[in-house]
């Protein structure tokens, strides 16, 4: 079932996204390309989200709909903190530790509570979404950009969650760990770097 | 700054995904409902300023993805005012290019509701709900970029 679950949601995802890029606004930086492109142009940001669908995944239901559900809301909220100027933690730690950490939770197949699995997601969200908001162009064309990274980020997590449904399949579990590990070690060098910057 | 046909489409879409959650008959009633009062938002001149118009369009588009995850969803009379709502701040939206083929387009989307009622059908509801979480965080970020302006394009944090 989580199977089907899984290809459905990759094969509307991809039915979803045509339609909108044929509207990419003025064509001028921060359109709905800029937008698309944008999580998937920082492998920080691209492991992270990937490591959500991972790790959503990992726990089974209703966690591996939840996560991907809670995320983009978390990250408006922290969008409008970052076009607000809002005060936050430094984000580049933040993002850093998110990868980090969503990768042991990998590696070490950590089976968190809802609650605690959403809390901790969620904060990573708004890392993730102060530093998208905080570079969201009013130029442009903001909303083809919004629509643009926000899809991106729904086809990365369903990518994290096709890649989880490999737990289903001999040596799969110790094939996604192992992907955790390198994620988790990855986060750290980002944390290093963003700690010596 | 806010404009061009996206953001017709994506009200226009959710107000399909919502309706897949209402029972058939409803849907269909709540669909023509918004049709209407779509083009009556086009046709009333009521000289409406663009942002008034957008922030509203942008918040029925969030009730009624929010509506998605609801139980009241299956009330039409809770679906038929939201569908009013939505149908006169969509046509408003169209008015605003005067273009009477931007509204035509604006609405079809809301034929998404087929597929989608197929999905629930089939106990993958799911989708929809995912895809309605994607509708709310676009939807919540176009809303605050209109209220809050950036300073525009700058290079990322990566950068």
């Amino acid at each position: 079932m989580s199977a089907r679950c899984g290809v459905g949601l990759i094969a509307t995802a991809l039915l979803f996204a045509s339609p909108a890029q044929a509207h990419d606004g003025t064509g001028l930086a921060g359109g709905f390309i800029a937008g698309v492109l944008h999580p998937l142009a920082g492998l920080d940001h691209m492991l992270a989200m990937i490591s959500v669908g991972l790790w959503g995944a990992f726990l089974g239901r209703p966690l591996v709909y939840a996560l991907p559900m809670l995320f983009p809301a978390a990250m408006a909220v922290g969008g409008a903190l970052g076009m607000a100027g809002i005060g936050f933690p430094p984000v580049e730690l933040g993002i850093a530790v998110s990868v980090v950490t969503l990768g042991a939770m990998i590696l070490f197949a950590v089976r968190a509570p809802v609650v605690v699995a959403c809390v901790i997601v969620g904060i990573f969200a708004l890392f993730h979404g102060y530093a998208h908001g905080a570079e969201l162009p009013s130029a442009a064309d903001p909303v083809g950009y919004s629509a643009g990274f926000v899809l991106s980020t729904g086809v990365l997590h369903l990518v994290g969650i096709a890649f989880g449904l490999l737990r289903t399949v001999p040596a799969g579990t110790v094939a996604l760990r192992a992907a955790g590990g390198a994620i988790a070690l990855s986060g750290a060098w980002f944390l290093m770097a963003a700690l010596t910057a | 700054m806010n404009g061009g046909l996206v953001p017709l489409l994506l009200l226009s879409a959710t107000i399909g995904l919502m309706l897949a959650f209402v029972p058939k008959r409803s849907a269909w009633l709540a669909l023509v409902v918004f049709t209407i009062a779509a083009f009556s938002g086009w046709a009333v001149p009521l000289k409406l300023s663009p942002p008034l118009v957008f922030t509203a369009l942008w918040l029925s588009a969030i009730v009624a993805a929010i509506l998605v995850y609801v139980p009241v969803a299956r009330w039409s009379s809770a679906v038929l005012p939201l569908c009013v709502n939505a149908g006169f701040w969509l046509g408003a939206c169209a008015a605003l290019s005067a273009n009477l083929a931007v509204l035509g387009l604006g609405i079809v989307p809301a034929l998404i509701v087929i597929p989608a009622r197929w999905l629930t059908q089939q106990k993958f509801d799911i989708v929809i709900k995912v895809i309605a979480s994607w509708m709310i965080a676009i939807a919540s970020l176009s809303l605050f970029v209109s209220l809050i302006p950036t300073p525009g394009y700058k290079p990322d944090h990566m950068e």
